[in-house]
């Protein structure tokens, strides 16, 4: 049996972060969380997951200024990281590729297309 | 003597066939993720509401539903006091609190909410706008029956035109639990 792929969810709300879990787990994906832009690039760093899926807006450390460092680190520059955000203006999605994110999902969060596009960068 | 090879035509029926069935599953599939994250969302909704500790991490709770799992930028939490009965603000996002301090008590859909117990998903938001926000639900909060606790929300997300069957459950989860997630944190902390 192949080893389950990990996701570090990073989200300051933990009814988004409960609700990510329940459905990325339950397509057998392991799910580590985190609650601010520090503590996901400490776990980055310690899980080196396979994939980051990341909020925008959070204490301490911005969704940014997260994937910002990731990609200033070479253990954890190749993750691949999805954002989420609020806002769906051009602009603002423009900003998450410049600050080096792969691909983005809008609020509220479809679970089936959060599903295929988590599929898309890391498989089953 | 009889040629092996298969007929063409038959394969192409076989995998007609196999691509409507292919596409059926698929649509099944589908079907079945967005159940499961709807089922997400509610257990997500109504386990945090009632694990929160005191009513300000409940308020938290509720803004976090309404913002991240409706779709929501500005929302309004208030308390309920049935002897006028008057709304005033406790927390929201997206609203000016001197502005928002209380409801009007002569609003319509806010005193249906109130007088019925009962989530009000108004047809037309900007047929009754409160200091020009369209009103596009009025989810009252219960406690075995009263009315303890009223959520408003007004504009949604540019990317969220509407409100859909998936949030009215997940509104009315948060109407049946958050009231009385509230009453039973309010009786936590007399206690303390």
């Amino acid at each position: 049996m192949s080893t389950p792929k990990t996701i570090l969810c990073a989200d300051d709300s933990l009814t988004a972060l409960t609700m990510h879990q329940m459905i990325l787990k339950s397509h057998g994906y392991r799910v580590v969380t985190a609650q601010d832009g520090f503590e996901a690039v400490t776990k980055a760093n310690a899980e080196n997951p396979d994939l980051i899926l990341m909020d925008v807006v959070m204490p301490r450390m911005t969704g940014f200024e997260a994937v910002k460092q990731l990609r200033n680190t070479p253990a954890t520059q190749r993750i691949p990281v999805i954002m989420v955000t609020t806002r769906a203006e051009p602009k603002v999605i423009e900003t998450c590729f410049q600050a080096g994110c792969n691909d983005y999902v809008n609020k509220p969060v479809d679970g089936a297309i959060l599903l295929s596009k988590v599929r898309a960068l890391v498989g089953v | 003597m009889h040629s092996l090879a298969p007929d063409p035509i038959v394969l192409e029926r076989h995998v007609a066939v196999l691509e409507a069935e292919n596409l059926q599953l698929t649509e099944r599939a589908l079907g079945a993720e967005q159940r499961l994250a709807r089922a997400a969302q509610l257990y997500a909704s109504v386990s945090q509401l009632h694990q929160a500790a005191d009513t300000d991490e409940v308020v938290i709770v509720i803004k976090e539903i309404v913002a991240n799992l409706v779709g929501c930028e500005e929302m309004g939490v208030y308390d309920v006091w049935p002897q006028g009965p008057v709304c005033t603000y406790v927390d929201g996002i997206g609203l000016d609190a001197d502005l928002f301090g209380s409801l009007p008590p002569t609003h319509a859909q806010v005193r249906e909410g109130i007088a019925t117990g009962a989530l009000v998903l108004p047809a037309d938001p900007m047929a009754e706008p409160i200091h020009g926000r369209p009103v596009t639900a009025v989810v009252p909060l219960t406690d075995q029956g009263a009315v303890c606790g009223l959520v408003v929300l007004f504009q949604l997300l540019r990317q969220k035109p509407r409100l859909d069957e998936a949030d009215r459950d997940l509104l009315e989860a948060l109407a049946a639990h958050a009231g009385r997630a509230l009453v039973h944190a309010r009786l936590r902390e007399q206690v303390r």
